[in-house]
């Protein structure tokens, strides 16, 4: 079992790897930096120092480490607001998924490249008019000798246009249910047939991408788990993609700023204290879906909550800070400005991404009434 | 919870059930009959142990039950005097009993945010049975000992029915600096975040009961989506509350001794903030959820609800606690808030 010390001691060890790396100029904080801030060289470092799928077993290229662990040092990254776009989708999601569902190959192809961070993965999921309903796929799937043929369409890809695969939700049958006949896959983004289109954002930059899909060849070993089972593995997936502290620090750097101005905070001060009263609780509960984790309990529904609640907080605190400094934050010459704008700009984006509040709402209410029906 | 977490929290629920079928006791004279008798079976004495040392697990757990049960004891304020009491002998040399007599009357505390002085008009709760002299805390000054006169015709119960009277102080007299008025507000503040949070999961029940049982237009109403999302955000809000009050307890068990740390001080103060306005708020969509029926005295949720909105301000006001964290927070670098605000990482 890790101790507490233990805990400290790699806080402290990531810390000092940060505060290096930031007074080499290797990285400016900025908010958002787990989705916005893509540093492949900056990846690969975090990665040497066995912080990239430290959850698996070391036969896959892990540390074996428990996800308290992978959480302490997730934190640290987030709060420093260091560029770890590279690697957060692979070791955050697709990693453990191919860990707990994919054969022995895949494990062994993928799971040290992750962790070593020679590879990244975006992610293909949502489809256009799909919206919030994920299981509304018509991407299809076609078998064909040695593996499968993709075409179809993905929407909302951040950095596909640099990873080096994707994964990808798929129809691959029929079933009774909109939920059978799913299947997950890895693609290799310089396949044949894909074709990667930008979607500008509303500060004029593209992270997110289209994916197009045009006879595309999947081999058969790049299956995750079963074929028709994609349903039920995305589902255990999205507890790790909502799960996490990232839902709930997007916006510290922008806090940590105004903390560190001094003598500037001269309005609604209270209202930052109100923001400080729920850093913690959030914290706490994104620990205890870690915890759930580490022993192997189902973590949806703790997940969801914590994905409601702490975007909510990574929203409120973007618009306190702007309350509490004034044009120090909104001023173009203000100190603040370019981490507090690049902050408000991303905050439409904390409630809608992996899951909107209202779907969110929507599974907790199912949770909370189920259990009295 | 665990099994003895578990069996704490029933027996608390046995001795305190009378009070959850009371509904009029504007007086009060019911709820202090029923806190002598826990007085008198040891509830004051949990958590308690060596002199110097207190657990909050237990207090916590009672302090739970009396918000879940949508209760009014003086159980939070007497652990703080008897925690005071404690602690003022213990620094003094003397008796446990610091100021002796008959101790489920030892119930008189004020937090206030500046310097008590003679006259100085204050709301007392349990006015009419509270043992002089009562205490003073200022959390950022110390703590003062001081008797008090009443003021006739103040008010005499509360938006919860409980008592409450406004006195003048006098005789007041400082006992203590800023380390034990700091201790104090500490411990105070998450007892009262414990019962809050008992309020919001009752709040919850209520609610999700409710919209479960409740038909409109020939359907439960929580299958209007508006209403299950109502339902779920006062859920997500219990969840809050208690992550909040766990945050505290893991580390207040290892920590809460001699000294009470910054950081327990502003993790105490955060969790009441925050269960103070996420139980105002599971109030105000609890209400929504049950309509007309939930403003009637018909149905129990005036009893979470009512109780919501007095114990967020008494006997520590959320304004001032919200000042009290910031001062606290802005004295720190950002590194040291954030060390102190880290989850529990006990294992």
């Amino acid at each position: 079992m890790v101790n507490d010390e233990e805990f400290l001691g790699l806080r402290r060890e990531v810390r000092q790897f940060l505060k290096d790396a930031l007074a080499q100029g290797r990285y400016v904080p900025s908010p958002d930096a787990w989705l916005l801030g893509y540093d492949e060289a900056f990846s690969r470092e975090v990665a040497q120092r066995g912080w990239v799928g430290m959850a698996w077993s070391p036969e896959y290229g892990g540390r074996g480490a428990s996800y308290r662990a992978r959480f302490v040092v997730t934190e640290e990254l987030l709060r420093a607001g260091a560029p770890v776009a590279a690697h957060w989708i692979a070791d955050r999601q697709i990693g453990p998924s191919i860990f707990a569902y994919g054969s022995e190959r895949l494990k062994r192809e993928f799971l040290p490249r992750i962790a070593s961070g020679e590879v990244q993965f975006c992610l293909g999921m949502s489809e256009p008019e799909s919206g919030s309903d994920l299981a509304s796929v018509s991407t299809r799937a076609t078998q064909v000798p040695g593996g499968w043929k993709i075409n179809g369409q993905k929407i909302w890809s951040s950095n596909a246009h640099r990873a080096s695969f994707g994964y990808v939700l798929a129809r691959t049958s029929q079933g009774t249910s909109r939920h059978d006949g799913l299947t997950e896959f890895v693609v290799a983004m310089h396949a044949d047939g894909i074709d990667v289109r930008p979607i500008i954002d509303l500060r004029g930059e593209a992270h997110f991408n289209e994916i197009f899909f045009d006879d595309v060849f999947v081999p058969d070993h790049h299956v995750i788990g079963a074929v028709g089972n994609g349903w039920d593995q995305v589902i255990a997936q999205l507890a790790f993609e909502r799960g996490g502290p990232e839902r709930v620090l997007s916006t510290y750097p922008v806090l940590a700023a105004a903390l560190r101005l001094e003598d500037s905070i001269s309005r609604s001060e209270l209202a930052l204290a109100t923001s400080l009263s729920k850093l913690g609780p959030l914290r706490q509960l994104a620990w205890n879906v870690a915890e759930r984790m580490d022993r192997g309990e189902s973590a949806v529904v703790e997940a969801a909550t914590l994905k409601y609640l702490g975007t909510q907080f990574e929203v409120e605190v973007v618009e306190l800070v702007r309350q509490a400094v004034g044009s120090v934050a909104t001023s173009v010459s203000g100190v603040l400005y370019d981490v507090w704008s690049a902050g408000v700009a991303a905050s439409p984006g904390f409630t809608i991404r992996g899951g909107t509040s209202e779907i969110l709402l929507t599974i907790l209410s199912r949770e909370v009434i189920g259990s009295r029906t | 919870m665990n099994d003895e977490a578990s069996l704490i929290s029933d027996v608390a629920g046995q001795a305190l059930s009378p009070l959850a079928r009371e509904d009029n006791d504007p007086d009060g004279a019911t709820a202090m009959a029923v806190w002598r008798s826990l007085v008198s079976d040891g509830w004051l004495d949990i958590g308690f142990g060596q002199p110097g040392r207190v657990s909050l697990r237990e207090p916590l757990i009672f302090a739970e039950q009396i918000g879940r049960l949508g209760v009014s004891v003086p159980f939070s304020l007497a652990s703080t005097v008897r925690l005071l009491d404690e602690r003022l002998a213990h620094a003094s040399g003397g008796q446990e009993d610091y100021y002796g007599g008959d101790r489920s009357t030892r119930i008189g505390v004020v937090f206030l945010s500046d310097e008590p002085k003679p006259g100085l008009e204050v709301d007392l709760a349990w006015d009419a049975y509270v043992t002089q002299p009562i205490y003073a805390v200022s959390s950022g000054r110390g703590v003062w000992s001081s008797d008090f006169e009443r003021i006739p015709e103040s008010r005499s119960a509360n938006l919860a029915s409980e008592p409450i009277g406004r006195v003048r102080l006098r005789d007041v007299q400082k006992v203590s600096g800023e380390e034990l008025a700091v201790q104090a507000t500490t411990y105070a503040c998450v007892l009262m975040s414990a019962q809050l949070a008992g309020l919001a999961k009752s709040m919850s029940h209520e609610a999700t009961v409710h919209s479960v049982s409740r038909e409109q237009f020939g359907r439960p109403i929580y299958k209007f989506q508006a209403v299950g999302q109502l339902v779920a955000k006062i859920a997500a809000r219990t969840v809050l509350c208690d992550a909040s009050v766990d945050a505290v307890r893991d580390r207040q068990i290892a920590e809460f001794q001699d000294n009470a740390s910054t950081e327990l001080y502003l993790r105490s103060l955060g969790a009441f903030q925050l269960c103070a306005s996420h139980a105002s708020a599971a109030a105000r969509d609890a209400h929504q959820v049950l309509g007309a029926i939930g403003t009637t005295r018909e149905h129990p949720l005036h009893r979470f609800s009512t109780r919501a909105w007095v114990w967020r301000d008494s006997p520590i006001a959320e304004h001032n606690s919200l000042q009290q964290l910031w001062d606290a927070a802005s004295s720190l670098s950002e590194e040291d808030l954030w060390n102190a605000l880290a989850p529990a990482t006990a294992p």
